[in-house]
């Protein structure tokens, strides 16, 4: 993130959207500062695209309180007038036109002079490493290729925000990777606010300042990615951001941040309430996530007992499911770690890493 | 190639054949024998047909051009100029009525019942012959038919008008009642091509409307306004019905010279003027692919097809 100081790049307030009977947006409010890398993630059907279609203008929203880019109102203007464009998830590239063509587009519209337009265009495909192939067919180019000819035709008319919806859905694994730094580091170079609709958690958090978690219309939780990881305060959180154990007990005590749950067998265990609001005496989950858990000596003063219900190698790692008072549990050890295969009569964890938050 | 019909009852034999099919190499050397036998070896027969010469009633198996010679001093410049200008006067309006209604049928949100009413209601003049449908007009245009009994009714003419039957204006007008279909669907198929997204993408980059279809829409419907115009011009060169039947004997074109030298049985002046009809329509589309060119590279647009 940048200096607070600076105005919001984008400012949306209270957006809701309806296709038909079917609510798309439900009173979301979201705003991203100039430079900021703003990830929207969330499952499809969770109304991150048509988010990214309001704040470009390809969708009009059913009510907006307010919809600015760069201090300016947009809410009543098209998508030609705003100043953003979008890579699309197909990439939308023009078909009858060749690579330097598409990347001109933008400025031939604007009416720039062909000399100029051909000089920036070739400026833009040489940051994404394909000014070798301006003449090419779009019909020549491999999936990889496209994509960066998508982002060089974005960015080249110098937009205030970048919007990206899943470019990266459509590559290979090793490609998407390499294509996540070299996003982040264009987006570094350019200074631009990029705001990125991902449903990929790994992708959420390796390159975002700030992630927003959408679900069902609504913003469910955002913060920075290491929030969002390891603070999840709703169940649909702690699930979409990979916790495996996700278990039910009663809120007894809290003192600050940290409260004391009881399980029905009447086990007790300390966490890290991450839901403000939460009263003692209400039902709560207990969530950790696997690779959190370790094994203890069987004679251990801390942790809890366990026994083990079954391995299952992965590669990578070893899940184990055990079985304990809190319920059932699965850790994770990694390939060639002595939990791996060794019998376990304990675990336990750090208190920080359990998070306690509100059944919903 | 593969036989993609599989018949439910038969679930051995076709995936058999689309094999074979596709291992052999004759599929496609068979439709071009079978084409050209079918259709060019006629053409050619034609041509040659128009390098001979009648005498008495008969054919003079002899080559001479007699033919053409005579076609062009017999004062038939006249009906040629006239097939032309209305010919190309009759797809231009065509084009201009018909690539906004493709347009908004495709793109402008109808929804998929009005698509399918409108294809439905576009269809329907295939259905009937199409002397019974111009004949029509004659009852509505007339003298005495529809339009001037109201004209006349109101007091808005107090003799009836005209020029409404038997005239050019009625060919013309019957020529774009009947060609209208084969000009909208190739346009309509093409637009209906064309991804959503590519025109979002153009909005969203800042193009205006207006850009927009003159840069994404229009060039990459081309193939589809070239079919169109092929499917107009060639059947409007060579209008049979509507000249005679809205025309009267008044609006003279070359299919009615055709039809005269026809009955007269000088069958190498039919060939010699239905040659020179296919000579106009080559010459007349090679200058369409010019000006196309003007709107983008047409071969390129078929790489939409090609996907």
């Amino acid at each position: 993130m940048t200096d607070s100081t600076a105005v919001p790049m984008l400012e949306v307030e209270d957006v809701v959207h309806r296709y038909g009977t079917v609510t798309a947006l439900s009173h979301v409010s979201l705003s991203a500062l100039k430079g900021e890398f703003l990830t929207i993630l969330g499952s499809s059907g969770s109304g991150k695209t048509t988010m990214l279609r309001v704040i470009s203008g390809l969708e009009r929203p059913t009510s907006v309180r307010r919809l600015r880019i760069g201090g300016v109102d947009v809410a009543h203007l098209p998508a030609a007038k705003r100043n953003c464009t979008t890579v699309f998830q197909s990439y939308a590239l023009f078909p009858h036109m060749n690579v330097i063509e598409n990347v001109a587009y933008g400025l031939r519209i604007r009416k720039m002079n062909s000399t100029d337009a051909l000089r920036e265009a070739h400026r833009a495909l040489g940051m994404v490493q394909l000014d070798s192939k301006a003449d090419r067919r779009i019909s020549q180019l491999s999936g990889g290729e496209r994509q960066r000819v998508a982002l060089a035709r974005a960015v080249v008319t110098q937009p205030s925000i970048l919007l990206l919806d899943e470019p990266l859905g459509a590559l290979d694994e090793r490609l998407r990777e390499d294509m996540q730094i070299e996003l982040v580091e264009l987006q570094r170079t350019l200074g631009m606010t990029f705001i990125y609709i991902t449903h990929s958690q790994e992708e959420a958090l390796t390159m975002s300042d700030r992630v927003v978690l959408m679900s069902h219309g609504r913003i469910v939780q955002s913060g920075g990615p290491l929030d969002l990881f390891d603070r999840p305060n709703s169940r649909f959180a702690a699930g979409f951001m990979g916790y495996e154990n996700i278990l039910q007990a009663r809120l007894i005590g809290r003192e600050g941040d940290l409260g004391l749950v009881e399980f029905p067998g009447g086990l007790r265990l300390q966490g890290l309430i991450t839901a403000p609001a939460l009263d003692t005496g209400t039902p709560v989950h207990l969530a950790i996530r696997a690779e959190r858990i370790s094994a203890l000596a069987p004679d251990a003063p801390e942790g809890i007992a366990a026994r083990i219900t079954s391995r299952v190698y992965r590669g990578k790692y070893t899940d184990i499911s055990l079985d304990t008072p809190a319920g059932p549990l699965r850790m994770r050890s990694w390939h060639g770690a002595q939990d791996e295969s060794r019998e376990i009569r304990r675990i336990g964890w750090s208190t920080n890493d359990a998070v306690i938050f509100a059944v919903d | 190639m593969q036989t993609s019909a599989s018949a439910p009852a038969d679930d051995r034999l076709l995936p058999r054949i689309g094999q074979w099919l596709s291992t052999t190499n004759l599929v496609v050397p068979a439709i071009l024998v079978a084409w050209f036998a079918i259709v060019i070896v006629p053409i050619i027969i034609l041509f040659v047909y128009s390098f001979f010469s009648t005498a008495q009633f008969r054919t003079v198996y002899e080559p001479s051009l007699d033919t053409w010679i005579g076609l062009f001093e017999s004062g038939r410049w006249e009906v040629t100029l006239r097939t032309l200008r209305i010919a190309v006067t009759v797809t231009l309006i065509e084009l201009v009525g018909a690539f906004p209604f493709a347009l908004w049928l495709a793109k402008g949100g109808v929804s998929k019942g009005g698509r399918a009413v409108c294809l439905a209601l576009l269809t329907i003049p295939f259905f009937l012959d199409m002397s019974s449908r111009t004949i029509v007009w004659r009852a509505i245009l007339g003298q005495s038919g529809l339009v001037n009994t109201v004209l006349m009714g109101t007091g808005l003419t107090d003799a009836p008008v005209e020029w409404l039957l038997y005239s050019e204006v009625a060919v013309h007008f019957g020529m774009v009642v009947s060609l209208f279909p084969p000009m909208v669907l190739p346009i309509y198929m093409a637009i209906n091509l064309i991804d959503d997204s590519l025109i979002e993408a153009s909005k969203d980059l800042g193009a205006s409307p207006w850009q927009t279809l003159r840069r994404v829409i229009l060039p990459l419907s081309l193939p589809g306004v070239m079919a169109g115009v092929v499917f107009c011009l060639g059947p409007a060169l060579a209008a049979w019905v509507e000249p005679g039947m809205l025309g009267g004997g008044f609006v003279n074109l070359i299919s009615n010279s055709i039809e005269s030298a026809y009955s007269a049985l000088r069958y190498p002046v039919v060939a010699a003027l239905s040659a020179f009809v296919i000579l106009l329509l080559l010459v007349l589309l090679a200058a369409m692919y010019l000006i196309a060119r003007r709107f983008g590279d047409p071969a390129s647009s078929f790489r939409v097809l090609r996907g």
